[in-house]
Parts: structure tokens; sequence; C-alpha cells
């Protein structure tokens, strides 16, 4: 198996100038990922988890700190990283098929015309909109909608896929169909994923590992949960597994008790193993259990 | 006898030869003081079932009955409240509830139905609020004045259509708080209608699934035996909990997907990848004909199933 690091972030900052003086959203974020790894930020609302994605993705600048994308810096947004908004932003006026070929005409130029057209027609195949591929955005349901989003991102095959909040505005019901959908997808094709959400759910069913945010202003990694569920997963078997509630009392708890508990500055906090991991590797000096 | 009887009621909509089955062989009955939830997917004829009851909507078959009486109309013995509030723009929230005050108690004297509309403001926490408009109080707060005005009306059941599903997670536990806490008050009987199956095991006597089949049925009426008050966070740790969330969840996504006509296709996934478009006036493509590939094999063919 390969575990070469996809993304490194190396202590990024986001600071606005205010009329006030600077005003600091994201302090000191650090966070390496492995190739194929599916990870999830998860945090309450405001608390910088978007603005931190939205750095990835090249779409917000970084006021300070290092990120490297594949081994190399990375600037601007690109088609190497594919994002799922919230909202599916569809162009209105095309249709399924054609907003997905938006994006698979730029990145594959070189192939031919029918193996573009595959492209597309495949993606949209497994998220469940066969028939439904000639239709405009007006006449699906938001459901669907999202799942034209999630194939328009897939079928780019990016260096890695970034979700914001991608089910946020569905009900409860269809959020679970859609889970499902981005697991199948990603069953076939591990892209390196990361995740923003504040459904502990979604981040349990989801991802390999399930990293906390602090409260913002100056938010920052509060602690990371490593998710220890054998792939394929299945939710049934997911929510029979003893460990699962173990694991959503221990978000539920973090977002409730502790997410204003900035780790850094507290000297009683100890990491929790998967965090004290995650700091040695990024050679950053912590507390450790007998100190 | 059970307040509530719904026999055999099938509903659809449109012309006949283009007619679309909602509900089939809806049968359901709710003894007074029960709180049931029926949970469903969205489009799946939710509303239409409690518009059955509400008397908004007729059955094409069946019948659907309020304390042995055949339900013709709508009537203040069964209260609404909606989604989207529905409260007047230019009315307070006092005069928003002493309009349905005044309406169905027009034989009480004056102060009585003033005091009525106050307690009903007290009892939702709005008693601050009682002189603003809707447009100056956030969303938790307009449905609790929906929800005030409705159980003023003092109506033999409460039909709640997804009465918390525009708020957000937060405001929207606390209002689940505080209704199964007035509930457990006033012990009026209450039909509650979401597609969110937490809170449907959180504040209910009674789960009923709506399965998702083209037209809708009732899954089997789940009993949740869990004692109340109920802490959402304590709750987690439950045994009785894990089960019938596990049961419930697992009933509606495998009706969904029983509910799909099982065939596959063959879709083949070109062997192509993507170019850096940061590059495209490089030196390779003058070299390379066409995309680069994983291997010479250019097709993989996969079935799925849709």
């Amino acid at each position: 198996m390969r575990t070469a690091t996809m993304l490194e972030l190396d202590r990024l900052w986001k600071t606005y100038e205010t009329p006030k003086g600077p005003a600091t959203i994201v302090k000191d974020f650090n966070l390496k990922l492995k190739e194929g790894e599916f990870a999830t930020l998860i945090g309450h609302s405001g608390c910088g988890k978007s603005t931190v994605l939205m750095m990835v993705a090249g779409l917000s600048e970084l006021s300070k700190g290092n990120m490297i994308l594949a081994g190399k810096e990375a600037t601007g947004p690109g088609p190497d990283r594919g994002i799922v908004f919230q909202s599916p932003c569809l162009l209105p006026w095309m249709t399924a098929f054609e907003n997905v070929m938006l994006g698979v005409n730029q990145v594959y130029f070189t192939a031919s015309k029918a193996e573009r057209r595959q492209m597309a027609e495949y993606y949209l195949t497994i998220v469940g909109l066969a028939d439904a591929m000639q239709k405009r955005p007006s006449e699906l349901s938001q459901g669907m909608r999202q799942r034209v989003g999630i194939a328009r991102a897939f079928a780019l095959q990016p260096k890695m896929l970034l979700l914001d909040e991608p089910f946020g505005m569905l009900d409860s019901l269809t959020r679970y169909e859609l889970q499902e959908v981005l697991l199948e997808l990603w069953r076939r094709n591990r892209i390196t994923t990361l995740m923003v959400t504040h459904d502990v759910d979604e981040a349990i069913f989801l991802s390999d590992r399930v990293v906390m945010m602090t409260d913002g202003p100056e938010a920052e990694v509060g602690d990371i949960l490593s998710i220890p569920f054998e792939r394929p997963r299945n939710r049934k078997e997911i929510m029979e597994d003893p460990r699962y509630y173990d694991l959503r009392e221990k978000l539920i708890s973090f977002l409730n008790d502790r997410s204003h508990i900035r780790p850094s500055r507290e000297p009683f906090f100890v990491p929790s193993p998967d965090m004290a991991a995650e700091l040695a590797a990024s050679q950053i000096p912590f507390p450790t259990a007998a100190a | 006898m059970p307040l509530i009887e719904i026999k055999g009621a099938s509903k659809g909509f449109g012309p006949p030869d283009n007619r679309t089955e909602v509900l089939k062989n809806i049968n359901l009955s709710v003894e007074e003081g029960e709180f049931v939830v029926i949970v469903g997917y969205s489009g799946s004829g939710k509303t239409t079932l409690i518009n059955l009851i509400s008397g908004l909507v007729k059955p094409d078959a069946g019948t659907a009955s309020i304390s042995g009486e055949i339900i013709t109309g709508p009537g203040p013995d069964r209260g609404l409240v909606f989604q989207n509030y529905s409260l007047l723009p230019w009315l307070t929230v006092e005069e928003n509830i002493a309009l349905a005050v005044d309406e169905v108690f027009k034989d009480w004297p004056k102060d009585q139905r003033k005091a009525h509309v106050a307690k009903y403001i007290a009892m939702v926490k709005l008693s601050a609020a009682a002189h603003k408009l809707p447009k100056e109080l956030s969303g938790g707060m307009r449905q609790r004045v929906s929800v005030a005005r409705t159980l003023a009306m003092q109506p033999k059941v409460l039909l709640m259509d997804e009465p918390l599903s525009a708020l957000d997670a937060l405001t929207r536990a606390q209002l689940q708080d505080e209704i199964a806490d007035i509930w457990l008050n006033n012990k009026t009987t209450v039909i509650w209608i979401t597609n969110d199956p937490d809170e449907a095991i959180l504040v209910a006597d009674k789960v009923i699934p709506l399965l998702p089949s083209a037209p809708a049925t009732l899954g089997e009426t789940m009993v949740i035996d869990i004692e109340r008050p109920r802490d959402r966070r304590s709750i987690n740790h439950d045994p009785r909990f894990k089960k019938l969330r596990t049961e419930l969840i697992t009933t509606l996504l495998d009706a969904k997907g029983r509910s799909k006509v099982k065939s596959s296709v063959k879709v083949s996934l070109p062997d192509i990848l993507p170019e850096d478009l940061n590059h495209v006036n490089s030196m390779e493509f003058l070299t390379r004909r066409g995309p680069k590939r994983r291997s010479d094999n250019q097709r993989i063919e996969v079935e799925v199933a849709v």
C-alpha cells in the first residue's frame, strides 16, 4: 500500500484586515493527508472550517504558512482539486450532462470526443442519473442536483476532492442516500478527500479521520479522531458496532464541551494518541501524558 | 375507541389517463393522548396523509374519522402547525394568537380570552415578545407562535407537518425538547410528521415509517418505550435507543432500495487521465498523440445497477 503524502498544510494562518486591526480566523492549522485518505473537518458554524477548505481549494489566499499538494507548492484554484459546494452550483441553461461535460472537455482535451462523452455518462450513471442526464437543473430535485455536482467533481479525476457541507441542504433521509452514492464513487476511485461538515454521523460513516476544530476566531485543530471501521462500509453494521456510539459520544462532547478549549495554550491539555501522532509527524512539540 | 382512525384509505392525484397514486391502503389508529410520529422521505406522501386527517384532502377510498365521526372538512378540533409558520405578517404575536382564540371561543368574556392568549404565549416562552411582529422574530420564535396559536384553540389533536424542518440544528433540538415538555404537561394527542429519524425517536411514543413504495404504505408501528423526559445526550448510551434507531433507519433505507426497479446497464469507463492545465504549452503535446492513459487497455466495462 502506498502511503505518500497528498496534502500537507503547514501552519496555515488566515487573517483579514479590519478597521479594528487584523482579525485572525484560522491560526497555526497543521494537517497531513495521506494519498487515498478521507478526512473530515468538524466544528461549529463560523469556526473557520470552510475557510481552511477554501484555502486548500485556492479560492482564498493563505496569510501565512505553506500548502503542499502532491509534492508541489499549490497556488490558486485548478482542476486538480474538485470541489462540491453546499448548493450544487449548476449552470441552469445546461442539462446535467452538459454541466459535467463542461469540465470534462477542459481537462481531457487530448482525448477523443467519444471518450469524453463516455466519461460523463459513466459518472452520471454511477450517481444514479442514467435516465436524467438530459434534464436541466430546474427539472431535478435538490438531491438529484447535488448528485450532478458530485459526478462533475469526480469526472475530472482530481488529485483531491474538497467537499464543503455537500449534504447540508438535504433532508436527513436523502442525505443518507447521497452518502452511499459518495462512498460508492469513492470505492471505485479513492481520491484523497477533505470534507467539511457539522453532522457527526456523516463524519463517522464516511471518513478515515475526523479533525475537530476549536471555535473561531483563531481556530485551530482541537483534536483528531481515527475511525477504525473497515471499508467497504455498511451503515447497518456500523450502527450496530459498539464502537460507533463511543465515537459519536466523543465527537458530540467535543462539540458541546471542549471546542472552546485551545490545545496549545492549555497547559493541562494532553492530545489524544491520534493527535499526538499527527503532531509528531509535523515535528511540533506537544505535552505528553507523563509531563 | 381510538380518537383518530383511518381505514383503508387511498389517495391519488391527476386525471385518469395520467394519474399518480400517492397513498394506498392506509390504516392508522391513534388513541387519545398519544404522541405519534410518522417518518418518511420528502415527496412520499406525508403531507397528503396529514391532510386526510385535517380534512383538507378527501380520500378516494376508505375513511378517516375523529371520535367515530367521518371527517368531511377542516375544523378547530384539529390544530395544524405548518413548516412555514403561516402567521399574518401585519399582526403581532398576541394578535395572531387572539385571532384563533376569538374565533374558537366566541362565547367567552373578553378578559378570559385575553388571559387565555397570555397563558399560551407564556407556555412557549414568548411573553417578552408578545407585541412584536413576525418579521421581528427568528424562525424558531415564529414557529413557537404557530405552536402557541394552535394549542390555544385546545384542539383534540395537534397535527404537525414537518414543524421544525426549516430551522437550524440547534434551534431544532431546543424546540423538540420544548414541544415534548409541553406535551408532557398537556397530554394533547399529537401526530407529527418528519423526515428525521432521530427527531422521531426523541419525541414520540410511537413511530410509524411511511414506506416510499409508489403508492406509499405505512410500515409497522415501533413503540418507543424510553422514559421521559429524554435527555438527548445520555440517550446515546441507551441500548433501546440504539436498537430503535438502527431499526428505523434501515427499514426506511431498505424500503427505498426495494422501491427502485432493479436492472443494470453496462457503461464503459474510458482509460484517460486529466491533463495538467498549468502546462498546456509544454513540449509534451508535440511528442504525444492522444490522452495520457493508465494502460494500453483503453476501456473498462462496468456494470452498474440502476
